[in-house]
């Protein structure tokens, strides 16, 4: 329910001489009662961020607001740990080993002093929602990871934070176990309405549960907005390959009578491309961001049989030099003829390595950047 | 492949006797503990220590009544220190496992290096300080002395047995809000009860067997520890070795059967001790 | 800022007791710059003449010695029994069997010095000790304590049996850390036990050496009761520590602290590089 906000915080570790700089004057605002993500690689300084937040560290200058209270400024604490009301899932659950799964989710209650009734309610309630009912005596150890993590989550839940916090929550689960869990927890922060902050590095988590998202990398936050709209739109280069694989290529815009084509190489153009945002100059050099998703691939073979959405124009023939399979399509790697360019794309045909094919792309969602500074041009 | 196997077996065969060697070579004293504590005068006169003789429990009969005070003694030194050791000791480890900070470390990194050197010499500043605070030849003395050293050694050993902690589980009970006592008490010491139980072995052996602090810290006979006591023991010409040997074991019997029992315990604590600044 | 408080009060009562053991050694040394004995009952400052006086004195050269040649002793034949005992425990089949053998050769550190000396005054007795059997098996029979020559040398051989397992379990440990894979690997290139150990375990095993001889050093120079027991404050045995202890009996305070003042140095010397490495550790795990 709380709402938070970071001002200009700076985050500097280590002592004079070899200091690190995780973070530079990161400033967002997360929403009472929404879902919050905060996206970025390993070490990009998300960690430090929820860290911060929770109060584990202090940030170096800045200030930390919980609904209009300083909490944190210029290297104090005004507000420690203990006394934020905040409920953290770490990325390795941190479930107390020597407790049982009940122990651990009542421990946060036994330091409030709940009576052991009130304890034994919450703690059933927390169970049916979480369902971890039958393994509610068990010890973590003797669990599996998924439930482990429920433990976890019940644990963070059962004092009624004003905040809950998810460092990679889902890291440690397999494939199947993570979309359970995203379900789970989406559920769960929607019925009870709290202010909930996830922090990853696979946009997946992002895309399937957060409202809003803040992009952290090298210590700065790149671009604050909607999952969609990252995806879609994102601001500069670094934005871009953050939120999920992404192909650069650099291309010459040259502006002809039906419109404009991309020459990325000699015997690679793509033509027919509508596009407004180009300057008038025809001969501008950008940078195109293509995701690998969005990029078609066909055997020559097959092409003449091919009903295709206006959308897809064709970029040339290449040469597939390896092929991965990976939950349901084939990532392709590709080269063309001239070995100048490397494109991954997705295909949903085998493909061997060897392979001729013909690349289709969607002109609709080429993103372009500047050459220089990365940024994106808005269409 | 039998060749090979031969081979094998030949070399398990050497492994294990040459390890038999070894190791009778090395309970050769311990052997002449248990005969030659039991032998009667007779057959100290008539064997050899290494030879067995009739048994009888005579001089440990003596022994025992000339070393149950000092046994006594022992124990009402060793057990609070060894106690206060463990306990307290984990305390600051906790406290230096939280608080990192060069100044910590500093400071741990020079206690540390003090408790290798040797503690006898402090032998003189040790007895001036005991003497003017008036403990000398006390019980209290002998415990205060013991903690000089013992202290900072219990801190060193739980600081290695705390160090392998993982820093989330502690940081989780942080953010359920639990005091740094709470996740002393409910979150460190059960899960570092293996290393505590070494460290209170490994100090309970180590303060049972002193023998310099004791020496020079009591004076008086009726206060002296099992370790001391044994000095009436040493060979002479015209001592009967079955009351030495007697003394020997009763002396080494608490440590020695905390060692059967508690065996693996005394050797974390040794590994820890080795680790020592290794932190 | 309370939270702070009451944490640093766990730290303090250990603080205070190695505070006092700081003091202790710096007193010393404060000590050691001045003429304080029974001749001067008030302690005057005499800057390093009492150095000198100790330095020339020929019974605490020949101690400091001793202790050093002591260290030497158990260092080097510490490491060596501990590698060779802990080499062949290594290569036991069994769990139960490695240990039942390492507790044969750490029981010694059970066992308090007195009455290892006690034991072994017994055991080294030219009359009823191990001569009898030595003699029979015509296998030499040194005359162990009796003599000025060789109770030095029989002393050393008692604290190798009393100390030569710890450095085994050192080496042991190491050598049980070390990835089960490279053995493996070495088995299926038709190595050896002996290959095994010398390209594959002690190259391993640097931090056994480096802990295991620092321990040894140190053990070695804090010998008192083994040989006090023994022989009492007997000249040929005399080392470094006795001769502070003689110091301080015949009430020369000065000359005792000077002794312990020297004793401190060696032993930081040996411990400073030791510790040093263990503090690059911790360096790694502040950041």
């Amino acid at each position: 329910m709380v709402k938070i906000k970071l001002e200009n915080i700076t985050k500097i570790f280590g002592k004079k001489g070899k200091e690190f700089k995780a973070l530079d004057n990161v400033s967002f605002e997360i929403p009472g009662s929404s879902f919050y993500g905060v996206l970025g690689a390993s070490g990009a300084g998300k960690t430090t961020v929820m860290r911060i937040i929770a109060g584990l560290e202090t940030p170096t200058m800045g200030k930390l607001y919980f609904d209009d209270e300083l909490v944190a400024a210029d290297n104090k604490d005004l507000v420690p740990v203990e006394t934020r009301n905040v409920g953290m899932v770490f990325q390795n659950w941190a479930l107390y080993p020597h407790l049982s799964n009940y122990e651990n989710i009542a421990f946060p209650l036994k330091v409030r002093r709940w009576t052991a009734e009130a304890i034994n309610s919450r703690i059933n309630e927390l169970a049916e929602i979480l369902g971890i009912k039958e393994i509610i005596h068990k010890r973590p150890g003797q669990v599996s990871g998924g439930q482990q993590q429920r433990v976890a989550v019940a644990r963070a839940l059962a004092k009624n934070p004003a905040l809950l916090l998810l460092d990679e929550p889902f890291s440690n689960l397999d494939a199947n176990s993570k979309d359970d869990a995203r379900s789970l927890v989406r559920e769960v922060q929607k019925s009870l309405g709290v202010t909930a902050v996830i922090v990853s590095h696979d946009p997946s988590d992002i895309f399937s549960l957060a409202q809003e998202v803040a992009v952290i990398s090298l210590g700065t936050v790149g671009q604050v907005s909607t999952p969609e709209e990252l995806y879609d739109r994102p601001r500069n280069i670094k934005v871009a390959s953050t939120l999920g694989e992404i192909n650069f290529v650099d291309a010459q815009v040259k502006k002809n009578s039906g419109g404009y084509s991309l020459v990325i190489a000699d015997d690679v153009k793509v033509k027919g491309i509508d596009f407004k945002g180009l300057g008038n100059d025809s001969a501008d050099r950008i940078k195109i961001g293509i995701r690998p998703e969005d990029l078609m691939v066909h055997k020559e073979s097959q092409t003449s049989n091919l009903i295709m959405g206006k959308e897809w124009v064709p970029m040339g023939e290449f040469k597939a030099s390896s092929a991965n399979y990976s939950q349901g399509n084939f990532m392709v790697a590709l080269q063309d003829q001239k070995a100048t360019l490397k494109i991954n794309a997705l295909s949903r045909e085998v493909v061997n390595p060897g392979d001729m094919v013909e690349l289709f792309v969607n002109q609709e969602k080429l993103k372009f950047f500047t050459l220089d500074t990365g940024e994106l041009i808005p269409k | 492949m039998t060749h090979k196997n031969m081979g094998h077996q030949i070399r398990h065969i050497v492994n294990n006797v040459v390890l038999i060697v070894l190791g009778a070579l090395w309970l050769i004293p311990a052997y002449a503990l248990l005969i030659d504590g039991l032998k009667t005068t007779s057959g100290v006169l008539a064997t050899p220590v290494l030879l067995p003789a009739a048994f009888s429990f005579g001089a440990m009969h003596i022994v025992i009544d000339a070393l149950s005070r000092p046994i006594l003694n022992s124990l009402l030194y060793v057990l609070p220190v060894a106690v206060i050791s463990t306990f307290v000791g984990s305390l600051a480890a906790f406290y230096f496992y939280k608080v990192t900070s060069f100044l910590n470390s500093t400071i741990f990194t020079i206690i540390a290096i003090a408790t290798f050197v040797p503690y006898q010499i402090t032998l003189v500043p040790l007895i001036k300080m005991v003497v003017s605070l008036g403990i000398f030849n006390s019980t209290y003395g002998l415990i205060f002395a013991f903690l000089i050293f013992y202290l900072p050694t219990g801190a060193l050993l739980m600081s290695i047995f705390i160090a392998v902690l993982p820093r989330t589980t502690l940081e989780s009970a942080r953010v359920d809000g639990a005091s740094d006592f709470t996740v002393f008490r409910r979150i460190v010491i059960p899960l570092t009860l293996p290393g505590m139980i070494s460290t209170f072995i490994f100090i309970l052996i180590e303060t049972w067997n002193n023998f310099f602090i004791p020496l020079v810290l009591i004076s008086s006979s009726s206060r002296r520890t099992a370790a001391v006591a044994l000095l009436s023991y040493t060979g002479g010409y015209g001592t009967l070795y079955n009351e030495s040997f007697a003394a020997a074991f009763i002396a080494s019997l608490i440590p020695l059967v905390i060692f059967i029992l508690l065996g693996r315990y005394f050797v974390r604590g040794l590994m820890a001790f080795g680790s020592g600044a290794k932190g | 800022m309370k939270r702070l408080n009451t944490t640093i009060l766990f730290s303090i009562p250990a603080l205070i007791f190695g505070g006092i053991l700081l003091y202790f050694i710096f007193w010393n040394f404060r000590n050691s710059l001045m003429d304080y004995s029974l001749i001067h009952s008030h302690p005057i400052y005499v800057g390093l003449k009492t150095y000198q006086l100790v330095f020339s004195d020929p019974s605490f050269t020949s101690s400091l010695e001793r202790s050093l040649i002591w260290s030497a002793a158990l260092v080097g034949g510490g490491n060596a029994i501990g590698i060779f005992i802990g080499s062949f425990i290594f290569f036991l089949k069994r769990d139960r069997v490695k240990t039942v053998f390492t507790s044969i050769f750490i029981y010694p550190l059970a066992i308090s010095s007195a009455a290892a000396a006690v034991i072994w005054t017994w055991l080294f007795n030219i009359h009823s000790g191990i001569n009898t059997i030595l003699g029979p098996l015509h296998l030499p029979t040194p005359l162990w304590l009796d003599s000025s020559h060789s109770a030095f040398s029989s002393l050393i051989l008692v604290s190798l049996w009393m100390y030569s397992g710890i450095s085994a379990l050192f080496y042991l440990a190491a050598f049980q850390n070390v990835d089960k894979s490279l053995i493996e690997s070495a088995k299926i290139d038709s190595a050896g036990p002996i290959r095994v150990l010398g390209r594959i375990l002690l190259p391993n095993a640097k931090n056994a050496f480096i802990v295991s001889t620092a321990i040894l050093f140190l053990f070695a120079l804090r010998i008192f009761s083994l040989a006090y027991v023994a022989l009492g404050l007997n000249p040929y045995i005399e080392t470094a520590v006795l001769k502070m202890y003689f110091y301080y009996t015949t009430e020369y305070f000065s000359e005792s602290s000077v002794a312990s003042i020297i004793l401190v140095v060696i032993a930081i010397v040996v411990v400073i590089p030791y510790a040093l490495y263990g503090l690059k550790r911790w360096m790694i795990n502040d950041t």
